[in-house]
């Protein structure tokens, strides 16, 4: 049987089941500008980040700049249904 | 609020072959993608895989529409529309981003579930939509999942 993986405020959680029984459950963290889930896996060497702005957890350097998903789900529907102002 | 199930499955489970794709109809609004259960049903031997829950923002060449599920009866029919796998290698869809990647044995099962407030938003634009794909694998192997959503 494997351990758990947790954190204080996970953003949701999974679990593997095996053949013969055996279960791995991790926590998991949610990039607060691009919505990605991860496993906690501690010691993975994988850079995370922490964005001050938004208080949450980021993915990586790619997420580096703040951005936050609101905004994003936001500017995505402005773009597809551009408003006309007469 | 309403929640809804479909089910995916892929019969030849090549690399980029798509279980489910469930993509926004006529009448546009946000969904949240909350629950996604991976598994084969099939005689499992020791095959690897990576899968992916996945965004994207244009439409998929996907075919054949799955039972969509109300999980609460009372609950009107569903806004989104289902797209079910091909049996052949499917297109990317446009836009893909994957928000969940997991890898996973044949032998085992997957499930992964969102916190209230975390769940994965598909916007409410045309064609947006999240579904569920092989990245890699090292053997086609078929594969199915159930993927839960409210809108």
């Amino acid at each position: 049987m494997s351990s758990p993986c947790t954190v204080k405020r996970p953003a949701g959680y999974t679990v593997r089941t095996f053949e013969f029984g055996g279960v791995a459950e991790h926590d998991t963290l949610q990039c607060v500008h691009c919505g990605t889930h991860w496993e906690i896996m501690p010691g993975s060497g994988i850079t995370r980040g922490f964005c001050r702005n938004c208080m949450g957890p980021v993915c990586g350097p790619r997420c580096q700049h703040c951005y936050p998903s609101e905004k994003q789900l936001d500017d995505l529907e402005r773009i597809s249904a551009p408003t006309i102002i007469i | 609020m309403a929640r809804y199930s479909a089910e995916g499955n892929h019969a030849t489970g090549a690399k980029d072959n798509h279980a489910v794709f469930i993509e926004q109809g006529s009448n546009l609004r946000r969904f949240k993608t909350y629950d996604l259960t991976v598994g084969a049903s099939v005689s499992p031997v020791d095959n690897a895989a990576e899968y992916s829950l996945f965004r994207a923002t244009g439409g998929t060449p996907l075919g054949a529409t799955p039972t969509v599920v109300a999980l609460d009866p009372a609950d009107v029919a569903t806004e989104s529309v289902p797209l079910a796998a091909l049996t052949s290698v499917d297109a990317e869809p446009t836009g893909r981003t994957s928000m969940v990647n997991f890898p996973l044995n044949q032998r085992a099962t997957f499930r992964w579930v969102a916190s209230p407030g975390s769940e994965l938003i598909t916007p409410a634009t045309s064609n947006a939509g999240f579904g569920m794909t092989k990245l890699f694998t090292s053997s086609a192997f078929a594969y199915e999942c159930v993927v839960l959503w409210e809108e």
